[in-house]
């Protein structure tokens, strides 16, 4: 079994972060994981069209809109995707929240991320 | 919907058999109650109408003059007039004005019957007392404070508030298990009750504050001493339904009548004060009066700021070369934290670094250090530089945090940092706080093979026993003793004994800044030993870094 996973991020050092942890849950998952990575709306909803994701991981504030804008689209494609949102200010996004599965709030530390992950993927 | 009485004072309004309404500041009707709406004509829509069919019996006072000095006041006041606003005529009615929070009232008008009294009170007992922890609310503290004020005004006597802010509460929720906000409070509420039950006043004024007022406790001294008496109420964590929950707090004083002679303002200052405070430095207290109002702002802005600087790239880090004397060469660098605002041009780590413990930032910096010294080993192989270390600072409150080892641990596997030169510095001062705690984390951080630095050594009390027991691999001798080692007498001395010491003990030396040339002379005798300072370079940007390096490797 393999999951796939899209994470959407325009700051560099944080998609590496994640991809780094994703990578390290991976290790005793018990199933191969393949990770996404984008840093637009654009090339999000792109890899979307593409690609069928189990989970999406997205920060809310992107460069060309925002996280709620792919999970509307990840949505209307695929219901079973599960999604989780990013931010450093949860409480901005409130009215947002139906679209989410879970919001993680920046910011993220390596074993909460890494537990979240789990708990997304297997539930 | 307006929070400082609580929605269920609201919603109780709407099933009794009384009329109530809510004035805004502009003096329109923003809400009104079934009973209101059904019994009174429905074409009242201003506070005009209304002010005209209640014909206070106290004759000279118009009902808008009361309104009015209700609302400056903020205090409750029941008032009886004769109600014109009752589809049957004049009757005589009570009226019951409540200051609201952002110049709103609320209004309650019955008819004079015992038992719509005794409904009216119960409901101003609701209205006065905070549902979860059943102290009183904002709004009746003031009110309570604002009448022993008054009786105070003629004696001389002094009083203080104490506004105990503890940090954002509700990060203990995590996504997928939230813990009980109520009980986490009421466990707060109990802690307190020790020393609160000492002092005359005791309430929960928002959220996440309570407040209390001492009368025996006045002077600077006597306060400071039950600041301390609450923050060590904390030291001990909290267990809320199997987690525990170390709080963080910190407690804003004000003084009367120095500070401010009214109840909003005394309790604002201390608000004002606790937050401030908690900003840069955990688990503290401060007086109103020793914040100057100008730094109060620019902390809060600051702290509001910090969140996306780190993502921004406006903090960043540069690099404090470290030269060993007995290799003749640079040998490491240690990482610092800077921090350049769009608005506020540079901000000195000594302000943001404690800001971001506070807010839980610090671990975002922290993670963007590791990240930033993986970066730089990679970059120094490609070069070719062997046996170069890294020191990253690290903040106790990232050692004492339950899942900090396996976020090293990640970093350090993820970030193939296990075979380099990497030390985390832990100052002095830390050691102080949870030693038993700090003391097995750093055994386990050096069983992973990072070694462990510490920094600002002489600064704190730590006793030589236990300075020989500690699991260090560096002592890092503050700049104070190396300041003017060449012309005090007394600082070579000390810093010959330091070294000395050091060295008996295992550790390896680091002097920090050495400045200048006959500073750097005297150091110069002591061969183990690495130095930094603006002598040898100031910090550096990565490129200028290799261009030392280079240079040096030239030379």
């Amino acid at each position: 079994m393999t999951k796939r996973i899209l994470i959407v991020d325009d700051v560099e050092f944080i998609l590496d972060f994640e991809a780094k942890a994703i990578e390290s849950v991976k290790n005793d998952a018990g199933f191969a994981i393949v990770v996404d990575k984008a840093s637009t709306v654009t090339d999000a909803k792109e890899l979307v069209d593409a690609n069928r994701y189990d989970l999406i991981i997205s920060d809310m504030n992107l460069p060309d809109g925002t996280g709620t804008e792919i999970a509307k689209f990840a949505l209307e494609k695929d219901e079973g995707t599960r999604i989780a949102a990013l931010t450093i200010y949860p409480q901005r996004y409130e009215g947002e929240r139906g679209y989410f599965d879970a919001f993680f709030k920046k910011p993220i530390l390596p074993s909460v991320f890494k537990e979240n992950i789990r708990l997304l993927l297997h539930a | 919907m307006y929070n400082d009485v609580g929605e269920h004072v609201f919603n109780i309004l709407h099933t009794l058999d009384i009329g109530a309404l809510v004035i805004e500041e502009d003096l329109s009707i923003s809400w009104k109650n079934k009973y209101f709406d059904k019994h009174y004509s429905t074409d009242q829509k201003s506070l005009n109408d209304l002010c005209r069919d209640f014909k206070s019996v106290e004759g000279e006072r118009s009902f808008l003059h009361i309104l009015e000095d209700v609302r400056s006041s903020k205090e409750h006041s029941i008032i009886s007039v004769d109600c014109q606003l009752s589809k049957r005529g004049a009757a005589p009615c009570d009226v019951w004005i409540y200051p609201l929070q952002e110049e709103r009232s609320l209004i309650v008008c019955q008819l004079q019957t015992p038992e719509k009294t005794a409904q009216c009170e119960a409901l101003l007992q609701m209205a006065r007392y905070d549902p979860v922890s059943e102290l009183p609310n904002r709004m009746y503290f003031l009110e309570m404070l604002g009448e022993k004020l008054l009786s105070q005004q003629h004696s001389e006597s002094l009083m203080s508030v104490m506004v105990i802010d503890f940090n954002e509460l509700d990060t203990y929720d995590t996504v997928f298990s939230i813990t009980s906000d109520e009980l986490l409070l009421l466990a707060l509420k109990e802690r307190l009750n020790d020393v609160s039950k000492k002092h005359a006043l005791f309430a929960r004024v928002a959220p996440s504050k309570f407040a209390i007022v001492c009368e025996t406790a006045v002077t600077p001294a006597e306060v400071q001493k039950v600041a301390q008496e609450i923050l060590h109420l904390f030291f001990e964590p909290i267990s809320v339904e199997g987690h525990l929950v170390y709080a963080e707090l910190s407690i804003g004083i004000s003084l009367y009548p120095t500070d401010a002679n009214n109840a909003k303002n005394l309790l604002l200052k201390a608000e004002k004060t606790a937050s401030a405070i908690q900003k840069t430095e955990l688990n503290s207290y401060g007086f109103a009066h020793k914040l100057p109002e100008k730094n109060v702002d620019k902390i809060l802005k600051i702290s509001t700021d910090l969140p996306a600087a780190v993502e921004n790239e406006e903090i960043f880090f540069v690099f404090q070369p470290q030269y060993c004397l007995d290799e003749g060469r640079f040998c490491g660098a240690e990482l610092l934290a800077r921090w350049e605002h769009p608005e506020l041009g540079f901000i000195s780590p000594e302000i943001f670094i404690p800001l971001a413990e506070q807010t839980g930032m610090i671990r975002t910096v922290t993670m963007k250090a590791f990240m930033e010294a993986s970066k730089m080993f990679k970059a120094l192989e490609g070069r070719g530089i062997k046996d170069f270390s890294l020191s990253v600072n690290i903040s106790p409150n990232m050692l004492l945090y339950n899942g900090f080892m396996e976020d090293l641990e990640f970093f350090i596997e993820s970030y193939e940092m296990a075979d380099k030169a990497l030390y985390l510095e832990v100052t002095e001062n830390d050691f102080a706080r949870n030693f038993s705690k700090m003391i097995d984390a750093l055994n386990a951080i050096r069983d992973m093979g990072i070694k462990i630095e510490m920094d600002d050594y002489g600064t704190g009390y730590t006793s030589l026993q236990y300075l020989s027991k500690l699991p260090i691999d560096t002592l890092k001798i503050d700049r104070s003793f190396v300041q003017d080692i060449d012309s005090d007498q007394q600082q070579a001395v000390l810093f010959k004994a330091i070294c000395d010491m050091a060295s008996a003990l295992g550790y390896d030396i680091v002097a920090e800044g050495v400045e200048t040339e006959a500073e750097n002379r005297v150091v110069q005798q002591y061969k183990n030993v690495r130095v930094q300072g603006y002598y040898y370079s100031k910090p550096l940007q990565v490129n200028e870094l290799f261009e030392l390096l280079e240079k040096a490797v030239v030379l």
